[in-house]
């Protein structure tokens, strides 16, 4: 018997093609917004978990709040010592130094964010080669300034990656200091952590050029500002002691607990951000694609009614014939899931090419979820059901001459 | 094989008694039949004629169970029809009755012999026997050769004998046609006529309602039906009100 209704169903369907596919059109808008939505957030999920996982989970980083320049807040090498000796579970602690400057290259004269690092720190960050080579314990030492360019600011600057052997020359402060590019490096670290710099100095920057602390000196004529720690704990379960602990040590050491100018962020804090945001995104977009197969399964309620109406003295014949309640029914439920559920279908096909697009235009890794195809189809399985039973029940109830003599 | 319960020698097929129907439209209540009696037994043809709006259709409708009447009693081969369900009365419109009417009521979507195979649907025949069955009684009204054929592409006679078909595939017992001849030329209302007369020879009891004098003939019993009442029945026995066959000039 559902064979029946399947093949009454698509004449039905077919005898009306731009009708049904008119009907379709909620449904299908609404079903793939939400595939799209799931999978592209998906995607970027991906993306930021993948960056956790190039930089290790158990690093973080320690900033202040304040305007660290001139100030007593700025973090020191003796800091460094007291948190290597007296944190539990701290295995390495990096000081980061910041000032900027302008480099002079063969490309013309930039502005650029200068990041001074010892040799704790690609340790920690796990930073990538992109080309050339990262900084070696020699570097760290030598008299000859040596720097390494983050990717994008490679990019931007000489158009290139294959930039080592560059030589450009640093100027800070009416001093001057050559330096040779040995490399180009990405960092999932530095990418997500900048996100807690102090913005008005990554503004003005047009890269952001890793330097050795020594070196750093050498230009500056003076000691460089350590605006942040970087911290690698044993496992990421310690983090949280690791941060809470070091805080505690230095905001003790400045004597500046009572204004707790130092923040700890780790990755998975980053991430949980990140995350919550997406989620956010996610669930008011899933909201309006759920309002348009309200909308959708209105229409299809809508016209479902139009078509009992125009469909009475066939209604009228079938139960003349033989039909129960039941089998006009489900004729007409079944025609109206079918409706939707074609919607779905088409509607998750065509979100899953957007998601694809989108991902392919935004460099981010398609992700197919079969959940939220599931889920969407199978809403629209119940808004099918849902909105059908109404126009089903005025033609199951109709009176058998009564839809006859309907002329 | 024919669908007759065991005790078909003995009880007639349709036994209706003191039937009223009323029509209410708003305000109006519109008495079209004033308790009418009728008796038809097994085997059975039986013309039932009268002027227009006298209500024949009503009763049609009442004995192939497509209306309720308000009061009175209907046993339809045995049972009492008041007292079953909507789906006994589902199904007894398709086992047991097959019913014509005068404006073919085919489906256009569906080809002809879809359309013959509908009942077979409802009867849960599975679609290759639907097939086989519906061929076959295309076969038997000359219509074979245009089964996959859909019905605007037919002539009036052949819709009605595609509606015949129809009504004749589930093996009624009982047959009803509301002026079947009513939308055709004289012709092929003949040729309708001699099909009806056909399967009434082979065992379907047939009522048929006409305007035709000369259709009427085909039949051994003519009913006559005036203002909601029966006013004669050739076979004597239903009439209401002797044999008053004044009416009769009125067409
Ligand atoms: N659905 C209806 N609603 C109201 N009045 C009706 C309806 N059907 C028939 N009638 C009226 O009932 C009477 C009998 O009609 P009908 O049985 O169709 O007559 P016939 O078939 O003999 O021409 C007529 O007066 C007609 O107008
Ligand atoms: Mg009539």
């Amino acid at each position: 018997m559902f064979r029946e209704f399947l093949l009454m169903a698509r004449g039905a369907l077919r005898a009306n093609k731009m009708r049904s596919f008119l009907t379709m059109l909620g449904i299908i808008v609404g079903v793939s917004a939400v595939v799209t939505i799931l999978s592209v957030g998906q995607g970027a999920r991906n993306l930021i978990m993948e960056q956790f996982d190039t930089v290790g989970t158990a690093s973080s980083m320690i900033f202040s709040r304040t305007n660290i320049f001139n100030s007593s807040d700025a973090f020191t090498e003796e800091d460094l010592k007291m948190l290597r000796s007296r944190v539990p579970n701290l295995i390495r602690v990096a000081p980061m130094a910041s000032d900027t400057a302008q480099m002079r290259t063969t490309r013309g004269e930039h502005t650029v964010f200068l990041f001074g690092i010892d040799e704790n720190y690609d340790r920690i960050t796990m930073s990538e080669t992109v080309s050339g080579r990262l900084f070696t314990p020699r570097d760290f030492d030598s008299s000859m300034a040596r720097i390494v360019l983050s990717a994008d600011s490679a990019a931007r600057i000489f158009n290139s990656y294959n930039v080592d052997g560059e030589v450009v020359t640093l100027i800070h402060g009416g001093r001057y200091l050559n330096a040779t590019v040995v490399g180009v490096s990405r960092s999932g670290f530095q990418k997500t952590m900048t996100q807690a710099m102090p913005e008005e100095m990554l503004q003005q920057a047009a890269a952001i050029v890793y330097i050795p602390l020594n070196s750093m000196r050498q230009l500056l004529g003076s000691e460089p500002i350590i605006i942040s720690l970087a911290l690698l704990a044993e496992d990421v379960s310690d983090i949280d002691s690791v941060n809470r602990r070091s805080l505690e040590l230095l905001h003790e050491r400045h004597k500046n607990a009572d204004r707790e100018p130092y923040r700890a962020m780790s990755l998975t804090d980053v991430m949980e951000q990140a995350n919550t945001i997406i989620n956010i995104v996610t669930i008011f977009i899933v909201a309006v694609a759920a309002i348009s197969l309200l909308v959708g399964g209105i229409g299809v309620m809508n016209i479902m009614l139009v078509s009992v109406v125009e469909r009475t003295r066939e209604i009228g014949l079938r139960k003349a014939l033989g039909a129960t309640r039941r089998d006009i029914l489900n004729q007409f439920i079944i025609e109206s899931v079918i409706l939707t559920t074609l919607g779905g279908l088409i509607g998750a096909i065509v979100g899953v090419v957007i998601a694809n697009v989108i991902m392919y235009l935004t460099g981010l890794k398609p992700v197919f979820t079969p959940g939220s195809f599931l889920l969407a189809v199978g809403f629209s399985v119940s808004v099918g059901l849902f909105f059908g039973i109404r126009p089903a029940m005025t033609a199951a109830s109709l009176n058998p001459i009564d839809a006859l003599r309907n002329e | 094989m024919m669908n007759y319960p065991s005790n078909t020698t003995v009880s007639p097929l349709v036994q209706l008694t003191d039937c009223v129907k009323v029509y209410r439209t708003g305000q109006v209540h519109l008495k079209a039949l004033k308790g009418v009696d009728l008796t038809v037994h097994r085997g059975e043809m039986t013309a039932i004629m009268g002027p227009s709006g006298s209500g024949k259709s009503t009763l049609m409708h009442i004995v192939g169970l497509l209306d309720e009447m308000d009061e009175g009693q209907y046993i339809l081969n045995g049972r009492e029809v008041q007292s079953l369900t909507d789906n006994e009365q589902a199904q007894a419109r398709n086992a047991e009755i097959g019913f014509v009417f005068q404006s073919f009521n085919l489906l256009q979507s569906a080809n002809l012999r879809d359309n013959v195979a509908l009942p077979l649907i409802y009867a849960g025949v599975p679609v290759a026997e639907r097939r086989k069955r519906a061929e076959a009684m295309l076969e038997r009204v000359g219509l074979l050769p245009w089964a996959e054929h859909r019905p605007g592409e037919i002539s009036g006679g052949q819709k009605q004998r595609v509606a015949i078909a129809r009504a004749m595939i589930n093996r009624p017992s009982l047959l009803l046609a509301d002026e079947p001849t009513g939308n055709l030329d004289s012709k092929s209302g003949r040729e309708i006529m001699e099909l009806f007369v056909e399967l009434n020879k082979m065992g379907t009891t047939v009522i048929l309602i006409t305007h035709d004098q000369e259709i009427a003939t085909y039949t051994r019993r003519i009913l006559m039906i005036v203002d909601g009442l029966v006013v004669s029945d050739s076979d004597g026995v239903n009439a209401n009100v002797g044999t008053d066959l004044s009416a009769e000039g009125t067409f």
